[in-house]
């Protein structure tokens, strides 16, 4: 159980941490319009 | 029982996370890679996220009596008051390493975001060995000390937290110098992480500076809070007993003092470079030897809390970053040498060198004042110092910090001269004056003719450069607008003097209730009177009264109009165990501090009766000196809130 909610933890924090390598350059564009 | 697995498996995840940042940020700093040193950082605010997230499990397993926890069943039970259940978070072991954790955690990440004007390398290696430290303590929380623990049968109640924390002081003290105690990792991981990218300027000096003022006026709150807690609740009519864990609070926070000062030399002139860099990392190191002297019980100490199995633990973590420190020091050191003349002995910067010397003589003393059990114990014969030992061996050491304190401040930078004689007048004049008032009533201890005289002639000093202000502020032309602009272009001196102001007055009410304490024994009738030092206390009866979690037996004790009532509680669930609750009169010339040491057969009780001179001088000049170093830094400089590192166009899709 202990480790099926890590699992999900992880899986769950994935996106954020990983953003800068899953980013497109729309992305970037839309980041650079709005900032 | 599944917040039980919840919180372990975000304690799991933290771990698994802070590996990877630490791993991740290393490798993205040395080799540059601007994309992979942001994932190792968003890696680190995702491991204070899963602390957090365990944190508020422990927290709703606590308040909601989720007695399935083994830690839940060992710090609370259900008599005891919702606060204090609140706070068994960080009462026990398991939880204070949490909230250890969680705080690191926490103020890391901020010290990440603001830390842009730092470079690339110097922020990814900090993040790298604040994830590493996050590590370590994630690793004996999953393994060793997890507040997660579940118990095979779920009791209907749980032990109880232990009498002495069941007071309001629980809900200040430990909250505030854990996080001071927490809070010295990042000073410590910007130095570190400055001289492994081999930067030793000002830059950084900047940056790690605040980090270690936090850390220092976290500790300085925690400390005082700590002795006006002991001082109400222990009842044994002091503040500060020299015990293991109030020296390695102590030990900590006079090293940030020095670098606090010493960091001054490096912004005005350059000099003290590999110096700095010592003190932080000594600091930190203070910490963690510390933690693992108070936490592994292999120093007797009147504090029972917490002795486990995480001994080792902290050993080998305080063995690693000995090693590490210490290489990185001896690896960078020649790039840290000051070149150019030597300063001049007699100039601001010979003072500031001078008062770091003494103040790290004063953390010797104390260190082997605190290790002495150990150390002898290896030989066969263990020995144990005293009180006596630590003020004889600090206090000269102190009384010479105070000097320079008095003169310091009045030294120009560079060199002295003429003026410096002039402006010595005022401090000189102030001893002299204290000197004779003390020796006229016929006081004749030399340590009486000397703190006190120097508490004065501290303030002697801060006095007359207050005044210098005020005459410059007149010559300008006056005005609130002239005063504001005045005081905020020069906020950070300004505010180091009000510190100072009130550490005198700290010193002029440690001297007073040291030097003139008088203590009394007695047994009582009721309706007899005692008199103690001029104060007459009558006893006019006690009663027993039935809390909640605990019986009382109180005392009336009448004290002019007031009436004092000290009382003994006893906690029938804990085995009987009780504790003295202390009844204390406070005015700004003494405290009158009566303490119940029981009822006889005979109608009679029995009180031991104290007259502490000026303690409340100690409580003010505490809050007069965070007041200082509050207004001196509070906007000194807004953090650099930026994006992190330069936005790079990312390489995933571009094809």
């Amino acid at each position: 159980m202990t480790l099926l909610f890590a699992t999900l933890l992880l899986f769950a924090a994935g996106p954020f941490v990983l953003w800068p390598l899953i980013r497109t350059p729309e992305d970037d564009l839309e980041d650079g319009v709005r900032g | 029982m599944i917040l039980a697995y919840l919180g372990a498996g975000a304690l799991l995840a933290g771990l698994v996370m802070g590996l990877f940042s630490a791993m991740l940020s290393f490798w993205a700093g040395w080799s540059q890679n601007v994309v992979m040193v942001q994932v190792g950082r968003r890696a680190f605010y995702a491991t204070a996220a899963m602390l957090v997230i365990a944190s508020v499990v422990l927290e709703t397993a606590l308040l909601t009596h989720d007695f399935s926890l083994a830690y839940v069943t060992e710090h609370s039970d259900l008599s005891t008051p919702i606060a204090l259940v609140a706070a068994a978070f960080y009462g026990g072991q398991e939880g204070s390493l949490l909230y250890w954790a969680l705080i690191l955690g926490l103020l890391g990440s901020v010290a990440l975001v603001a830390s842009a004007t730092l470079g690339l390398r110097v922020a990814a290696y900090a993040a790298g060995i604040m994830a590493a430290i996050l590590s370590f303590f994630l690793v004996v929380l999953v393994l060793v000390a997890s507040p997660f623990d579940v118990l095979q049968i779920t009791p209907p109640d749980g032990l109880g937290l232990n009498p002495v924390l069941r007071d309001g002081g629980m809900l200040i003290h430990p909250p505030v110098i854990l996080a001071g105690f927490a809070s010295f990792a990042i000073p410590f991981s910007f130095a570190a992480a400055a001289l492994l990218a081999g930067r030793s300027d000002a830059a950084w000096i900047a940056h790690t500076r605040r980090f270690a003022l936090l850390a220092w006026g976290l500790q300085s709150t925690g400390l005082l809070l700590g002795m006006w807690w002991a001082y109400h609740v222990l009842g044994w009519g002091g503040y500060w007993g020299w015990d293991p864990v109030e020296n390695v609070a102590l030990m900590p926070w006079l090293a940030t003092t020095a670098y606090l000062h010493s960091s001054q030399v490096q912004e005005r002139r350059g000099r003290l470079r590999g110096w700095n860099f010592g003190l932080v990392i000594l600091a930190f190191l203070l910490v963690v030897f510390g933690t693992f002297i108070v936490r592994s019980g292999i120093v007797p100490s009147v504090h029972t809390f917490a002795v486990s199995s995480i001994g080792p633990w902290f050993f080998g973590f305080l063995g690693a970053c000995l090693v590490f420190s210490v290489g990185l020091l001896a690896i960078r050191g020649g790039t840290l040498k000051t070149r150019g003349e030597p300063a001049p002995a007699v100039s601001r910067e010979g003072a500031f060198a001078l008062q770091n010397l003494l103040l790290i003589g004063v953390v010797a003393v104390v260190l082997w004042g605190t290790i002495l059990p150990l150390v002898s114990g290896m030989t066969g014969q263990e020995r144990v110092v005293g009180a006596a030992y630590y003020e004889r061996a600090a206090g000269p050491l102190f009384a010479a910090i105070l000097v320079l304190m008095a003169a310091g401040p009045l030294v120009p930078w560079r060199h002295a001269g003429a003026p410096l004689v002039r402006a010595l007048r005022w401090p000189a004049g102030a001893f002299a004056l204290i000197v004779a008032v003390l020796f006229a009533s016929g006081v004749r201890s030399l340590p009486a003719l000397l703190g006190i005289p120097l508490g004065a002639a501290v303030a002697g000093t801060v006095l007359y450069e207050y005044f210098r202000a005020a005459m410059r502020w007149r010559r300008a032309g006056a005005g609130w607008a002239r005063a504001v602009a005045l005081v905020s272009r020069k906020r950070r001196r300004y505010g180091a003097y009000l510190a100072h102001l009130g550490l005198a007055v700290v010193v002029l009410g440690l001297a007073g209730s040291h030097f003139w304490q008088q203590e009394k024994d007695v047994t009582l009738q009721p309706g007899q009177q005692v008199s103690v030092a001029g104060y007459s206390l009558t006893y006019t009866g006690s009663q027993v009264r039935q809390l909640s979690d605990h019986s009382e037996l109180i005392a009336a004790m009448q004290l002019g109009d007031r009436t004092l009532q000290p009382a003994r509680a006893t906690y029938a669930s804990l085995g009987g165990q009780s504790l003295t609750h202390v009844a204390i009169s406070s005015s700004p010339i003494a405290d009158v501090y009566v303490v119940l040491a029981g009822t006889n057969g005979d109608g009679s009780a029995s009180f031991r009766i104290f007259v502490n001179p000026l303690v409340t001088w100690i409580w003010s000049g505490g809050a007069v000196i965070i007041l200082g170093v509050l207004l001196g830094n509070a906007r000194e400089r807004r953090f650099a809130v930026a994006p992190a590192v330069v936005r790079v166009p990312s390489t995933v899709g571009a094809s």
